[in-house]
């Protein structure tokens, strides 16, 4: 058997001008599924050649950045501009939301291709344990003796 | 928010496990005693996870007080009714 759970980790990106984020280094299941769902709008029903109505999404390029940012930051040392911490750490998602609509959208945008190109490498990393993690076939002779 | 002497009492806590949380709550009520310095906090549950709540060590989080420091390590916790109530260690020091 093997483990199936990974512990909560976090990765600090660092940005430009000594600021830095603080993400989640990879999403549960339930997390990737809300990153999905924010992700993606539904389109008009699909009516197939037997007449039956298929309801179908499609990913939203506008929705999946900041969906994909919302799944992963938790912290940041962004700060206002009475030089106060902008508070995002613990807050619900509408009060993360609503800071990422009100910094600079250059700032916006550096956070957001930080976040995907971590996601990017971790999708790599983790192709590579998949690779690693492969055990050689037990054979019958071997699962006979074990019982 | 409303800060008295060994009372705290706030719109929303988290019970969290490393990032995640555990039990989200409202109304929460956190009471310390001078002479231990624990802490029992109850509240109202707004949302719960079933999973992270098996998982250790939980810290009770005040968001609003954050710069603070705001954190409790959990030592019992028991859900009744949709309220929590948790028995607190001292507060942790600002990370």
């Amino acid at each position: 058997m093997s483990i199936r759970v990974r512990r909560p980790a976090t990765e600090r990106l660092d940005l430009s001008d000594g600021d830095h984020l603080l993400v989640k280094t990879d999403l549960t299941a339930g997390e990737y599924r809300e990153l999905m769902r924010a992700a993606s709008r539904p389109l008009s029903v699909t009516a197939t050649a037997t007449g039956a109505s298929i309801p179908t999404m499609e990913l939203d390029p506008i929705a999946a950045g900041l969906a994909t940012v919302l799944a992963y930051l938790l912290d940041w040392s962004f700060q206002d501009a009475d030089g106060r911490k902008i508070l995002i750490a613990d807050q619900p998602p509408e009060v993360i939301k609503a800071a990422l609509a009100h910094i600079d959208s250059d700032a916006y945008m550096e956070v957001q291709k930080a976040i995907q190109e971590h996601q990017t490498r971790r999708a790599a990393v983790i192709a590579e344990e998949k690779k690693t993690r492969t055990t050689a076939p037990i054979s019958v002779r071997t699962l006979v003796s074990a019982g | 928010m409303r800060l008295e002497p060994n009372t705290i009492s706030g719109a929303r806590g988290l019970v969290k496990h490393q990032y995640q949380t555990a039990v989200e709550v409202q109304a929460f009520l956190l009471r310390r005693d001078p002479a231990s310095k624990k802490c029992t906090v109850s509240g109202a549950i707004v949302s719960q996870d079933a999973y992270l709540l098996t998982q250790r060590p939980l810290v009770f989080v005040v968001p609003s007080l954050a710069a603070a420091g705001g954190r409790w390590p959990v030592e019992k916790l028991s859900i009744t009714d949709n309220q929590l109530i948790a028995q607190l260690g001292p507060m942790l020091e600002r990370e």
